[in-house]
């Protein structure tokens, strides 16, 4: 079945301040959404919600995948109906390898069918030569002393490993040279197809020329304020976000 | 009065398997000042009513369940209650004078050699369980590394404990320019409440290096106090690796004197705490000469109610001058139940001091990091267990043998799932 994620008058608070105030959105499978929109405006909110990072709290509205609501899951949960989120910023563990943890990851999306070592091993070795890291990333610990784009490559690694239905790439592009994005929007390509949809989280269009987006989503206010297709984010380049802000939703303006 | 009658049935058996005669006398003479000296009294745990004084050595059944054996050290010995059950050693080794045997065995073939050590630093023994592990010794183990021999591979003794209260004492001694290194397990055999008030000593000639890894996963019914102690000489080194996991309620002190100018220690351990346990833990540096450097890094893991006490203590006497000495101690807690004190302790009476601190913490699992692995489809308890091994990977890394390595992180996860 072709994954689906509806995302339904979803709004969001931290700390008792909203921030998300009603945001619609569906994203099938073969599908790469681009959300962008300036600083502040809810889209990490919008990523870490999705994968239920406890600081965040839906007051309103509904996350379904394939129709079912995980709104008020575990992220371990929402991970097992095929969630991915690659973060903006990833944590460092000391004492865990990346392969060790990988492994762990593997068996725990797949409790019935636990993957045996030499085939894990040939899996992870081959999505490594696919996003040019090299053999001994697997023996490091978990981003622990890792550049940012060795982070982030690590990111679409776990992404590429885990095979997930649904990816959320949250400010993948961040921090990347040139050929680091991509490096990793070749990834992304080569693991698209009718059974994974994408939303590409991104304060730039950079990553969009490398990976073109179906669709493009303007968040402003804690509101998709404007949907298009890729052409909206080759207009964002040449035009900046400010005249969204007075065409699209004069309140925002003020 | 019952005790006093137990308490002569007990030397009678000595004396009438042969014992030397100094080491009878010291078992008398440690009786003799028993009823004058109070319990030890660590500064956050009361063991009045741990009914350690009360404990008797005993035999054990001849069909004793045996502790395993994995059999990739070079010189191997199993124990239960510290009488030998089974015994390897390399020839090579053998024929360079290095002994690994029981203590028993010591006592009967080796007495001249033991003679000058064992009790050597409990002579004057300042509380009553001292002087009863004096007095009622029985088994134990005992390494000897003949002046310059250097051995590669790591010695093991796997100490199984049962069936009745124990005195085991594990001796080692290391000649001048010795090196060695030991792997000590220490294991329950069965689940019978017992007692155990063992002792750890090490004489360390000029030179010598030992590195010792104790892993400690007795019982939760077992009720102990263990203390261990080395004696450094010059330029003499010990690297601890201790792993304080297992019994119920334990108190135990790892003491090292740097006795010898330029020795040096260090000390890495682990302590996990579960259920009802109650852990006393002590690491203990004195710098009795000049340039001597210590170094401490403790990790514990507590949850349940467990309650842990952690003691790092740095003595630096007055005349030793130029030494350096670093604590550092880090306790994760994972229920709301549990506790845990640590208390660094640096006592300085020398102005001349090279460096002396201390760094202590403890805290809760780092929720973004939990977090994190969850994202990746991890369950909470699986999460849990992947950070405190990490957390305690810079440690357990140090352990030499692998394979016992690796039981600490399998005993780990069997803390934290139960």
């Amino acid at each position: 079945m072709r994954p689906s994620l509806e995302i339904r008058d979803l709004h969001v608070s931290i700390d008792d301040k909203e921030i998300l105030s009603g945001v619609n959105l569906t994203i099938q499978g073969g599908e790469v959404h681009a959300i962008m929109g300036p600083n502040g405006t809810g889209k990490s909110t919008l990523a870490s919600t999705m994968m239920g990072h406890p600081r965040y709290q839906v007051t309103q509205g509904e996350i379904l995948i394939d129709g079912e609501n995980i709104v008020g899951m575990k992220p371990d949960e929402r991970a097992r109906r095929g969630l991915f989120l690659a973060m903006q910023y990833p944590q460092e563990l000391s004492g865990v390898t990346t392969g060790n943890f990988l492994r762990t990851a593997v068996n725990s999306l797949h409790p019935e069918h636990p993957m045996p070592v030499l085939q894990f091993h040939k899996l992870l070795t081959e999505k490594m030569k696919l996003l040019d890291i090299e053999p001994n990333f697997a023996q490091r610990y978990l981003n622990e002393g890792f550049s940012g784009g060795e982070k982030k490559r690590n990111e679409i690694l776990q992404m590429a490993v885990l095979a997930p239905r649904l990816a959320v790439l949250d400010e993948i592009d961040s921090g990347l040279d040139i050929d680091a994005v991509k490096i990793v929007a070749n990834g992304v390509n080569t693991l698209l197809g009718e059974n994974m949809g994408v939303m590409i989280i991104t304060h730039y269009e950079r990553i969009l020329r490398y990976v073109r987006p179906h669709f493009v989503h303007i968040l402003l206010g804690g509101k998709v304020a404007v949907s298009g297709g890729p052409e909206l984010a080759d207009e964002l380049e040449a035009r900046g976000y400010d005249w969204i802000k007075t065409e699209a939703d004069p309140a925002l303006a003020e | 009065m019952a005790q006093t009658l137990l308490h002569n049935a007990y030397l009678d058996a000595c004396r009438q398997r042969g014992e030397p005669a100094w080491l009878l006398s010291r078992r008398e003479e440690a009786w003799q000042v028993s009823a004058e000296l109070p319990l030890p009294r660590p500064e956050k745990t009361s063991i009045d009513r741990w009914g350690l004084e009360k404990a008797l050595p005993g035999a054990i059944p001849e069909d004793a369940v045996l502790p395993a054996m994995d059999g990739e050290a070079s010189a191997s010995l199993v124990t239960v209650n510290g009488f030998e059950q089974a015994a390897h050693m390399d020839p090579a080794l053998a024929a360079q004078g290095v002994l690994l045997t029981s203590l028993d065995r010591a006592i009967a073939e080796h007495p001249d050699l033991i003679e000058p050590y064992l009790l050597s630093h409990l002579l004057e023994p300042d509380h009553l369980l001292a002087a009863l592990h004096r007095t009622y010794l029985q088994g134990g183990h005992v390494l000897y590394v003949p002046a310059g021999v250097e051995i590669e591979m790591p010695l093991e003794i796997v100490s199984g404990l049962g069936y009745q209260d124990a005195y085991p004492h594990t001796l080692v001694v290391l000649a001048r320019g010795a090196r060695a290194t030991l792997v000590h397990t220490e294991l329950s055999v069965d689940d019978s409440t017992m007692r155990v008030n063992s002792a750890f000593e090490a004489f360390l000639g000029e030179g010598a290096f030992l590195r010792y890894a104790v892993v400690q996963k007795l019982g939760s019914q077992v009720r102990a106090f263990q203390p261990r102690l080395a004696r450094l000489d010059r330029d003499a080194q010990i690297e601890w690796i201790v792993v304080q996991a297992g019994g119920g309620r334990v108190v135990t002190t790892n003491q090292t004197l740097l006795v010898g100018e330029g020795a040096s220690a260090e000390s890495y351990a682990v302590f996990l705490g579960a259920g009802d346990q109650i852990l006393d833990f002590q690491t203990k540096m004195n710098h009795w000469a000049s340039h001597t450097t210590s170094d401490m890094d403790s990790k514990g893991v507590m949850t349940d109610r467990a309650k842990g006490v952690y003691t790092g203590f740095t003595e630096i006497k007055k005349g030793a001058h130029g030494c350096a000495s670093w604590q550092k101690e880090k306790t994760l807690m994972l229920s709301d139940d549990c506790r845990v004190d640590l208390i660094p302790a640096l006592w300085i009476y020398d102005d001349d001091v090279q460096k002396a601190g201390h760094a202590a913490a403890a805290g809760q699992v780092n929720q973004e990091q939990l977090y994190y692995l969850m994202s990746r489809g991890i369950r909470e308890k699986d999460a849990l267990l992947l950070l405190v091994t990490g957390f305690l990977a810079t440690i357990l890394d140090r352990i030499p043998l692998p394979q016992v390595r690796d039981e600490i992180a399998k005993l780990a996860a069997e803390t934290l799932s139960r």
